[in-house]
């Protein structure tokens, strides 16, 4: 009945828990009332945690597909597959891809970091970073932490741009109201009406392709530039400048819809120059900043890899042969679901290394069972840049293993012992290697290229995370009481445009982008502008991926009855 | 009456405080004690302890109540089944008849557990509770240093209890003052140092509550009957309910730290033939708790949510039910509550008409 104190793998935010472990199973779940983060509280997928890493559904057994179905098989006998098929291949250096989990620790990223440029010698590395951050990437030697979250709570100006703030980190959210209470102004720049609108004392609903101009003008007023003041959101972007100015303590809060919104390079270029050390941006996976910090990354080396579209693209066109994917259900959190599923049925070789049997490891020709951060020793970096350390509260569930000791064994049966015996080794190596921190990444630029609004798709479409799901669902799908939490997926549209073209409430209605559709039920509501349609909640959440493109949450759809 | 009052001061006792650590080394012996420790992190918690060095008695309440903890645990196996053959086998957890003795809670975990009593023990008995509670012996100590958030003195649970304890201890001097409230407590004190108190220890004992209620707390008085009166009332705007529920955030905090709060699930976790039901603790703040298997929702807006759950704490009608009103002030959903909703701001805002 010993309580451990550990961080929640699920969000950035990086609450402290105590979690206790009996029988095998997670008895208890107590937020630590000292913790920095947590404070005496968790969110809803925070109080789940028991439900979701102890589920009946988690791999135990390495796994081998044979005529279509899964076979169970050893460690030895899977580590002699991989080896042979990994030897096999040819040019390793372009036809080799690595795709690594942005939730395991800064430990196994480090050590899968190694096994990619020594072992395997490939620089094609990358975690869902660029998939999330892409705008980031280009700036990640100019970026520093200089926010942290309680710095938020004593903030007497909050402008949070194009981040659903509540559903993407909770903890913050508790910090903004916190302000709030105490008399900080709010200022919410979303395309979408989010719930704290309604505490904004300045509240601007930019059509999503209109963000990245205002924030440049917000900018200019601010620099004390001349500006182009026939914006018709001209007065509240002075009215902002001028309270920015007066400010203490101001901070500007940017998240998902600015990263993988429209045109997010350039909103996120403007937001990045006009705030610099007032910045907080929203990483709301457990630990994405270590994935980049200790090499998961295909620029931090001396030459560029492929990142995790190009690796995706390079399968379509035959020059990427094997992909090996840790922890990362890439046919869900990828976007374009068609042809992410494409390139991975196109490879000659499949390995994935995963909890669960995801819709990814289903392609998989062999699949390794690591086991979860409630299994490890390790450590995490939040979305304030702080390292909090990860201890094991249950023995790993089945023959499921630490990541990190799987890519040592691995690297062992490929010939090579450069590996490490024990954690602590690995431990004491990282702590002198920090990507992050070093500012050692090479230049890159990465844009994912948005769609545009044409006669054929007329209107703006933004695929919604349920507040339930983190990431892609995998996990909390495992819980039954987030599971009966998940309402039936729907479309909000807007009731002038319904009106306009006969769409009634309940109706089910076709949404069709140039890469898919998808079919959901009609809610007609004015939370959403005319030319915006929002795809939300639902199990189906999984398949809403179809219509959009590759890492990002907005697209161009026109919507049609369903029959 | 002068006879029971003569019975009274009987059940009190002394104790030297240097003596508390040698006197629960005994209890140890005899017992499972359950009591407060300072974790390496700085948080406290409750565990069961095998030595008095252990224990602390200079704690803050932990995020989780002992009690429930203990008696109304967050997840519970209720039985494992079996398919064999055309039916099914079920195995019940076994039970134990273990006493435990929970040691050093304060007085607002106490009087949630004679709260958490009624619901899981009057009327329907929740046999997987009684076991435990016919088990449990609880030692309280009367708090003389409030938390931050302490309002216990407004909803009469504390800082110390005039009756549903089995042993009171108040830290008097260089001694405690040992309140006897039932034979299983009477069991406890049933070896050497202790002597019998005088008169004078109950009047220094009421003197430090009285100091304490007037002096230590930092919390605004919370004025619970004006709010009882407007929501029994049902006089409160649907606004301000919305208000409030647009800050909630939906993570279901509020109801896992309060130690009144009794809602659960059962989920059946297995496979076809096998598996185990598990009773796991539920928030009346999550959306699907209300849903109904048509679909429908009847509380399907946040605000119709925090109206249903402060209905449930302070109406009058819940009121008679159980005796008294859902807090005891602990003031656990200050820490907890996301999105600030905690029974004392809502309380003014539901006495004031407004947020």
């Amino acid at each position: 009945m010993k309580e451990v104190l550990t961080v929640c793998p699920f969000c950035g935010c990086g609450c402290g828990i105590y979690l206790t472990g009996e029988n095998g199973i997670i008895a208890r779940v107590t937020p630590s009332l000292s913790n920095p983060v947590s404070k005496g509280s968790l969110c809803i997928k925070g109080w789940h945690i028991s439900e979701v890493f102890t589920s009946p559904n988690r791999i135990q057994k390495p796994l081998i597909k044979v005529n279509g179905s899964f076979k169970e098989i050893s460690w030895e006998e899977a580590f002699e597959l991989i080896s042979l098929k990994f030897n096999s291949i040819k040019d390793k250096e372009n036809s080799f891809g690595i795709i690594g989990s942005s939730k395991f620790s800064n430990e196994d990223s480090y050590t899968l970091h190694k096994f990619a440029r020594q072992i395997i010698k490939t620089n094609n590395i990358d975690s869902s970073f660029t998939l999330h951050y892409a705008p980031l990437i280009e700036r990640l030697n100019d970026f520093d932490f200089y926010v942290t979250i309680n710095d938020i709570e004593n903030s007497d100006l909050i402008i949070i741009i194009g981040s659903n703030i509540t559903v993407e980190a909770p903890q913050i959210a508790r910090r903004v109201l916190k302000a709030y209470d105490k008399g900080a102004k709010v200022v919410v720049i979303n395309s979408l009406k989010i719930p704290f609108s309604s505490i904004a004392s300045i509240y601007i609903q930019p059509v999503p392709e209109e963000l990245s101009v205002l924030i440049e003008t917000l900018g200019k007023i601010i620099n004390k530039k001349s500006y182009d003041k026939s914006n018709s959101n001209i007065f509240k972007l002075e009215e902002i400048a001028s309270l920015y100015v007066k400010a203490q303590n101001p901070v500007c809060i940017c998240g998902e819809d600015v990263f993988k919104g429209v045109k997010g390079g350039a909103s996120f270029s403007s937001i990045f120059e006009i705030f610099k050390h007032r910045l907080f941006p929203l990483f709301t996976i457990n630990n994405i900043i270590g994935a980049i910090s200790f090499g998961v990354s295909p620029y931090v080396n001396e030459k560029k890899g492929l990142n995790i579209i190009e690796m995706l693209n390079a399968s379509l066109e035959g020059s990427i042969k094997c992909l090996y994917i840790i922890g990362e259900d890439i046919l869900l959190s990828a976007g374009d679901y068609n042809r992410t599923r494409e390139a991975l049925e196109k490879l000659e070789f499949l390995v994935v290394q995963d909890l669960f049997l995801t819709e990814t490891a289903l392609l998989a020709d062999v699949v390794l069972p690591a086991c979860s951060s409630l299994e490890k020793k390790g450590s995490f970096i939040n979305m304030e840049g702080s390292i909090q350390p990860v201890l094991p509260v249950l023995k790993p569930l089945g023959d499921s293993k630490p990541d990190w000791q799987i890519f040592t064994e691995l690297s062992e049966k490929l010939g090579n012992k450069l590996f490490y015996k024990d954690f602590d080794e690995i431990t004491k190596e990282i702590e002198k290697i920090n990507f992050l921190k070093n500012k050692k990444f090479l230049q890159a630029e990465v844009s994912h290229l948005g769609d545009v609004i044409s006669d054929e798709f007329p209107l703006w479409a933004k695929v919604d995370n349920s507040r339930l799901f983190f990431h892609t669902g995998t996990l909390l799908k495992n819980s039954s009481t987030l599971m009966r939490e998940i309402e039936q997926g729907t479309v909000i549209i807007n009731s002038e445009y319904a009106k306009e073209n006969d769409i009634r409430n309940n109706e089910k209605v076709k949404i069709i982008s140039k890469r898919g559709e998808i079919i959901r039920n009609a809610v007609i509501s004015d939370e959403v502008l005319k030319n915006i349609i929002l795809v939300r909640g639902g199990l189906g959440d999984f398949s809403s991926n179809v219509i959009l493109p590759f890492g990002l949450k907005w697209t161009t759809v026109r919507l049609e009855k369903s029959r | 009456m002068d006879n029971s009052k003569t019975g009274e001061e009987q059940m009190n006792k002394l104790i030297k405080k240097e003596n508390i650590k040698l006197w629960l080394n005994e209890i140890i012996k005899k017992y499972k004690v359950i009591a407060p420790y300072k974790l390496e992190t700085g948080d406290f918690g409750f565990k069961p302890i095998s030595n008095a060095d252990e224990i602390t008695l200079d704690y803050i309440n932990p995020v989780i109540s002992p009690v429930k903890q203990i008696l109304f645990p967050a997840r519970e196996v209720m039985l494992h089944y079996k398919k064999k053959g055309d039916s099914w086998e079920v195995e019940l957890p076994k039970e134990t008849d273990e006493k435990v003795v929970l040691f050093g809670i304060r007085s607002c975990d106490l009087s949630a557990m004679l709260f958490l009593d009624k619901f899981f023990m009057e009327g329907f008995v929740d046999n997987y509770y009684k076991s435990r509670r016919d088990n449990l012996i609880t030692v309280n100590i009367t708090c003389t240093e409030p938390a931050d958030w302490c309002f216990c003195v407004c909803a009469d649970c504390g800082p110390s209890k005039e009756e549903g304890f089995d042993l009171q201890l108040t830290e008097i001097n260089d001694n405690y003052l040992v309140e006897i409230g039932s034979p299983a407590g009477k069991e406890l004190v049933n070896i050497d140092y202790f002597k019998e108190a005088e008169e004078s220890n109950l009047k220094e004992k009421e003197r430090l509550v009285e100091e304490t209620k007037n002096n230590k707390f930092k919390m605004p008085t919370t004025y619970f009957s004006k709010a009882i009166q407007n929501i029994t009332a049902n006089s409160i705007d649907k606004e301000l309910w919305d208000k409030l529920g647009g800050r909630c955030l939906g993570c279901g905090s509020c109801s896992f730290v309060c130690p009144t709060c009794s809602c659960f699930n059962v989920i059946d976790e297995g496979e076809d033939s096998k598996g185990k039901r598990v009773r796991s603790w539920d928030s009346c703040m999550y959306c699907g708790f209300t849903r109904e298997t048509s679909g429908y929702n009847p509380r399907k807006a946040p605000g119709d949510r925090v109206k249903r759950r402060y209905y449930h704490k302070l109406s009058y009608y819940y009121l008679t039910k159980m005796g008294s009103c859902g807090c005891v002030g602990c003031g656990r959903c200050i820490v907890s509550c996301l999105g600030g909703i905690d029974m004392p701001m809502v309380v003014k805002a539901v006495r004031r008409g407004k947020v």
